[in-house]
């Protein structure tokens, strides 16, 4: 089956070297050797099919009312070994601590900025920073209860950090349903692997924004605000509420009186305590930010600010995942924790400074570079493989606006075997862990492994033709 | 006993109390859609049976057959670009049935009003049950797949009775996989509302056009099409069992729209649609609703203590046409006033005081 499997050049995630599977694979690569590839694709098409019946899918903009699409889902599963785990999961929680007084401290004192860690310019431009956001205090003092975090392996097979999503991560849905597939499909494989469960991230989401509520309520109304049928992510939002038994809102079902929110039921109204939202600070609120949102609530920011009702996350906090604010997250670290950064970032030319840009402009053809403010991989340049006609645009672009640029290497992302076909092929992968932040702070064992299924592509995004699969961490060997 | 039955009540009211109003609406239209497709599908599959077999005995009353599933779906004005000069009676019905089943922009073919079920089932699946969302997306996605055309084009009759079978499917699953409180009664009342319209609408069309052309047809043929009335209302088996051996229009009309314990009668749907207001009503505490339970009371007064006479006339059209009238007041008051009114910000105050 893995005959004439090539490993590139790369690090290769089941392989040491042609042929020689890792030790936490060895037991996945001979289950698949005798299976077959005919038995490995029919058991495929099975998941694919319960996908597609489930309605397990996300929304391409093509026209106006956009296309629904499976999000392809490669049987493999990708396997961390217990120790490998230990070490991300103690970064992930030592970073989503220091993003949390980040978020606190750049909306009070600013003793960040009066120190000169950070520029105070680079956060007063950054987009999503919210002036109305300034001196108010949010429940629990929690910013970012929920954090996605991007994280790579580079040549060397060392674990980075790409970039912190504390606005409205997604795919989690596509986690817990991969799994669910994955022991449909491949219950002995499973059995025999040793992982470790995933099931209890709904519950443990709600104990969260349960956390953010008024603690003298016995009964709070804890609500999913999503923008409507037509986001892309809109499965997501309809299988979270479903998963924690939640109300699942738009806009127009809310609304403000006297500085308290209420949802329209058949019965009238009813006082909303908790929104875990999925709508981006820009569209919550017509009254404070975007006027033309017809997404949001008019008047909900008044409510927020007096702490009549609590959201997650934090509005301001897209100014922790701002990608110019990113590079200084281990300073953040050493600046709140007093402690060294556990997970890596990648290093990052931030094109607002100087030196940085003439080095930028100067070496764009082995360089990425991104906008600050856009995701799901819009808005990028890949100097290597990009045209001289783009990197000479991207250079017009970087210079009339630098503050709304970064650079960063070219790193050889890890590779793990994927079924292309009717054999097995390497394609890029990357890991985005879900970490969520209450009365403690827990990291989901695994997360979305996600395929960029173009041959040498390295974006893995969904919009730009990525695939999942299921990931795997391993429980800890007892001795 | 007391204890037990407040403690009920207060449950009921706190299940109640946290539907929102577009949740109600959706689960409202997304049975509706349902029931109606089930409908269109099966006066689909009648009319083309009758015309199977008896198209070419008669012509002119093979077009009227044809010309009775527009007119039921209230799409007439095709006929003329369906049912141009020189067009077999048969090929007309196969250019109605094809219009009436994969033209998605024909707001009444089978394969929009599906689409408009499972659009509002999408709004609302965290409300419903997982059975009933992967039953009418699965139904949903083979309709919309590539050989779709191809079956339906190789054998139509088998593809309607998939509507049919889906639409049945659907309402077990309801029955028996989701919770029976506020957004099941919504179900259920626009079910019966959109089964009371689509009677209505078969009846009128049927007896208009048989009325007219009774005279013209032979006797077998007379039988034949008052049992496809019967079959296009679901209703052949359980007549036969209450009038054995006779067939006659006023006893069909009877029948269909006065029997007081089938499923499938006016009467029945209309008591039904009341008797689930009154409930819905009751888990709300509020004072909403009462213009719909008006309008469904007076209608099912109006259906209670009447009865057809003799041969068919006018008064029975009359009959039907206010029938339809009441049922759609009724849905318009429920419209308003539980989905509608929620929206109003001026006009919630005073009432959810009292239903807080």
């Amino acid at each position: 089956m893995f005959d004439g499997y090539e490993i590139n050049g790369l690090f290769d995630e089941m392989f040491e070297k042609p042929g020689v599977p890792r030790s936490h694979y060895a037991g996945l690569y001979e289950r698949i050797n005798h299976l077959g590839i005919t038995a490995i694709k029919h058991r495929s098409a099975m998941a694919d099919a319960c996908f597609r019946n489930q309605g397990v899918t996300f929304t391409v903009y093509k026209d106006a009312l956009g296309v629904e699409k499976i999000f392809p889902f490669d049987v493999l599963p990708r396997i961390i070994p217990a120790d490998e785990w230990n070490l991300i999961e103690k970064g992930l929680i030592q970073r989503i601590t220091a993003l949390n007084y980040f978020c606190d401290d750049i909306y009070h004192q600013q003793r960040i900025l009066q120190e000169r860690v950070i520029d105070p310019e680079m956060i007063y431009n950054a987009k999503m920073f919210r002036r109305q956001m300034l001196g108010i205090n949010v429940p629990r003092g929690i910013y970012v209860s929920i954090c996605g975090t991007d994280l790579i392996r580079d040549r060397h097979g060392d674990y980075l950090v790409l970039e912190d999503n504390c606005r409205t991560p997604s795919g989690v849905s596509y986690v817990l349903e991969n799994r669910a597939i994955m022991k449909r499909t491949f219950p002995a494989v499973f059995q025999a692997a040793h992982v470790r469960p995933i099931e209890d991230y709904p519950h443990n989401l709600l104990q969260c924004l349960k956390y953010l509520a008024p603690p003298d309520l016995p009964d709070p109304c804890i609500v999913v605000l999503t923008p409507g049928m037509h986001n892309s992510a809109y499965y997501e939002h309809s299988f979270l509420a479903r998963q924690m038994g939640l109300e699942l809102v738009e806009g127009r079902d809310l609304l403000v009186d006297d500085n308290y929110v209420y949802m329209r039921t058949t019965a009238g109204m009813r006082r909303v305590d908790v929104i875990y939202r999925r709508i981006d600070d820009d569209y919550i609120d017509p009254l404070c930010f975007r006027p033309d949102s017809l997404l949001g609530v008019a008047g909900i920011m008044n409510a927020y600010r007096m702490g009549r009702v609590a959201l997650a996350n934090a509005v301001g906090v897209g100014v922790a995942d701002d990608k110019a604010i990113y590079p200084y997250v281990p300073d953040m670290i050493r600046f709140y924790l007093k402690q060294e950064p556990i997970l890596k970032n990648v290093h990052t030319y931030i094109c607002a400074r100087p030196d940085d840009r003439r080095y930028v402009l100067d070496h764009l053809h082995e360089l990425v570079v991104k906008s600050t403010n856009e995701a799901g991989g819009y808005g990028m340049l890949m100097g290597h493989q990009a045209t001289e006609a783009e990197r000479k645009e991207f250079a017009e672009k970087i210079k009339s606006d630098p503050r709304n640029f970064i650079a960063q290497p070219v790193i050889e992302i890890s590779q793990h075997p994927s079924i292309i076909e009717n054999r097995l092929e390497g394609r890029r992968i990357d890991l985005r862990p879900y970490i969520l932040c209450g009365q403690s702070i827990s990291v989901m064992p695994g997360g979305l492994t996600r395929v960029a299924l173009k041959r040498g592509s390295l974006v893995v995004n969904s919009s730009q033709g990525g695939g999942s699969k299921d990931t795997w961490v391993l429980e800890e060997q007892k001795s | 006993m007391m204890e037990s039955n407040s403690a009920a009540s207060a449950n009921a009211k706190r299940r109640a109390r946290t539907l929102l109003a577009r949740v109600a609406d959706a689960s409202f239209w997304m049975s509706r859609y349902m029931e109606r497709a089930e409908h269109i599908a099966r006066i689909l599959m009648i009319s083309g049976d009758v015309l199977t077999g008896a198209g070419d005995l008669d012509p002119p009353f093979a077009l009227e057959v044809a010309g009775d599933v527009l007119r039921i779906t209230q799409r007439d004005h095709m006929f003329p670009t369906l049912a141009p000069a020189g067009r077999s009676p048969t090929q007309v019905m196969a250019a109605v049935a094809r219009y009436m089943t994969l033209d998605e922009g024909n707001p009444n073919s089978l394969i929009h009003c599906l689409a408009k079920a499972r659009e509002n089932a999408r709004g609302i699946r965290e409300s419903i049950s997982a059975e009933m969302w992967e039953q009418i997306n699965t139904f949903y996605w083979s309709i919309k797949s590539d050989d779709a055309r191809e079956r339906f084009e190789d054998v139509p009759q088998e593809f309607y009775r998939q509507f049919m079978l889906g639409s049945f499917l659907f309402q077990g699953l309801t029955d028996q996989t989701m919770d029976h409180g506020q957004v099941w009664m919504f179900i259920q009342l626009s079910r019966y509302i959109e089964r009371v319209d689509m009677t209505c609408r078969i009846l009128t069309a049927k007896f208009a056009t048989l009325s007219r052309i009774d005279g013209s047809l032979e006797s077998s043929l007379r039988t034949i099409q008052w049992m496809a009335v019967l079959r296009t209302c679901c209703s052949i088996e359980a007549y036969r069992r209450s009038h054995v051996g006779e067939i006659e229009p006023s006893r069909v009309a009877n029948f269909i729209i006065f029997d007081p314990t089938f499923p499938r009668s006016i009467h029945f749907c209309v008591k039904q649609a009341l008797a689930t207001v009154d409930q819905i009503r009751a888990g709300l505490a509020a004072d909403a609703g009462r213009e719909a339970q008006r309008r469904l009371g007076r209608l099912f007064a109006e259906v209670q203590y009447s009865h057809v006479t003799g041969e068919m006339d006018d008064g029975l059209i009359d009959f039907l046409g206010r029938t339809r009238a009441g049922i759609a007041e009724a849905a318009a008051a429920i419209q308003e006033q539980w989905f509608m009114r929620a929206i109003d910000p001026n006009g919630w105050r005073a009432w959810s005081t009292s239903a807080l």
